[in-house]
């Protein structure tokens, strides 16, 4: 075969659609219409959805079961049959604050500084668990060179995050979308919102 | 329907403020308790109506809505308007009554008099009630107009109100879908944040 010649503008870049707790939620848990609307949408985007694996255990999942997935009546049928994609646990504490190297690290510093600022409550309240996200776009970019990120979320502040904190890496091919919560079940199946 | 066991805390303390129109405080209370009464009220905040078209909205008998009417224009929170010589219509009043229940402060509004009016007919509203009290409910609503301004997220609710995460999320859906608040849903891109407002933001 003479192929080989492919123009690399045909090679379309991935976009990786990153999840939050509150999308799911808003679906919950299968067999239901709303479900089985997002994994056609999913299919017809060419997609997947990725989760950091704190997103996970908010819904329920169990990290540390010997059997994966397990735990989850939201994502594990999902993560089953290949179209949710948990990620490896992200590294950082939020207690180490000096001589962070780690981009992905710095990223989840920075989002927790960038949610303090945004929400006007006090880091005692900030949760660690809010710069995820954020953790796992960086690392979906230094990972992939041809990548794009959709973000979707219920939190107004952590789409602001996000787009705040993932630029200061390099990388500006994200974009957030944020939901009411109201209207995750009426939105989240339209291809539309899941394609770039 | 129409039992009243539930949030039967007994108040301590009130104050109240209402444009200074509140004189009575018992059927404020009322509408804690009695779903269809908060349904009232809620209809009469947002529509001028008569006694009959009231009746169509809100599930109990003419002379109940009679009494709720009563009750509620002695409070001062529903007024008569002038009408043209045809049935009488009512307007509601809104109103702010902060109440001390088991050391814990109420704020009762419009906002959370609508909220409990589903509590019997929504599942997550009645669960969450039962679980966690009016106190935390009235916080709760407050908070989420926060959330809908973006002043606050779901796990920091979660936290302040030390209720679980899980029922943070749920409740943003319910609360949000009762009061429509949060607007619409919107996409924007990263590189269209202004670089004063991303170092700004970035600042300790």
């Amino acid at each position: 075969m003479t192929s080989g010649n492919r123009d690399d503008n045909e090679t379309a870049r991935y976009t990786a659609n990153l999840v939050d707790t509150g999308i799911f939620r808003a679906i919950g848990k299968p067999p239901n219409e709303q479900y089985d609307k997002l994994r056609a949408a999913v299919a017809s985007a060419d997609t997947r959805l990725h989760i950091p694996a704190t997103i996970y255990e908010e819904l329920g999942g169990d990290t540390t079961a010997d059997a994966f997935p397990s735990g989850s009546e939201y994502v594990d049928e999902a993560i089953r049959d290949g179209w949710v994609i948990v990620a490896d646990h992200l590294p950082g504490l939020l207690a180490d604050d000096e001589d962070i190297t780690s981009p992905v690290e710095r990223s989840r510093h920075d989002a927790h500084r960038v949610i303090a600022n945004v929400t006007n409550h006090p880091k005692t309240v900030n949760q660690w668990d809010d710069t995820a996200l954020v953790g796992l776009a960086v690392r979906l970019f230094e990972q992939n060179e041809r990548i794009r990120v959709l973000v979707h979320t219920t939190d107004r502040a952590l789409s602001k995050a996000v787009r705040v904190v993932v630029p200061q890496y390099g990388y500006y091919e994200v974009k957030c979308r944020y939901y009411p919560p109201q209207t995750v079940k009426d939105q989240i199946g339209l291809e539309t919102n899941l394609a770039w | 329907m129409g039992t009243d066991q539930s949030n039967s805390q007994t108040p301590k303390e009130i104050t109240a403020t209402g444009a200074g129109r509140i004189s009575e405080l018992r059927p404020v209370i009322d509408m804690l308790e009695k779903p269809q009464m908060a349904a009232l009220y809620t209809v009469l905040r947002d529509h001028v109506v008569t006694v009959p078209e009231l009746q169509a909205e809100v599930d109990v008998t003419k002379s109940t809505v009679y009494d709720y009417v009563a009750a509620l224009q002695r409070a001062g929170l529903v007024s008569e308007v002038e009408t043209d010589g045809t049935a009488t219509k009512y307007t509601a009043h809104e109103f702010v009554v902060t109440l001390e229940v088991d050391g814990m402060v109420v704020e009762v509004t419009p906002d959370v008099v609508e909220v409990l009016s589903y509590q019997e007919t929504n599942l997550e509203i009645q669960g969450f009630l039962e679980q966690y009290g009016l106190a935390t409910l009235a916080a709760f609503i407050d908070l989420a107009h926060q959330h809908a301004a973006g002043d606050v997220t779901t796990r920091m609710i979660a936290d302040l109100l030390d209720i679980s995460r899980g029922s943070a999320y749920d409740m943003l859906e319910h609360v949000g879908r009762i009061l429509d608040i949060g607007g619409e849903p919107s996409t924007a891109h990263a590189a269209d944040i202004d670089e004063n407002e991303r170092d700004e933001l970035l600042e300790r």
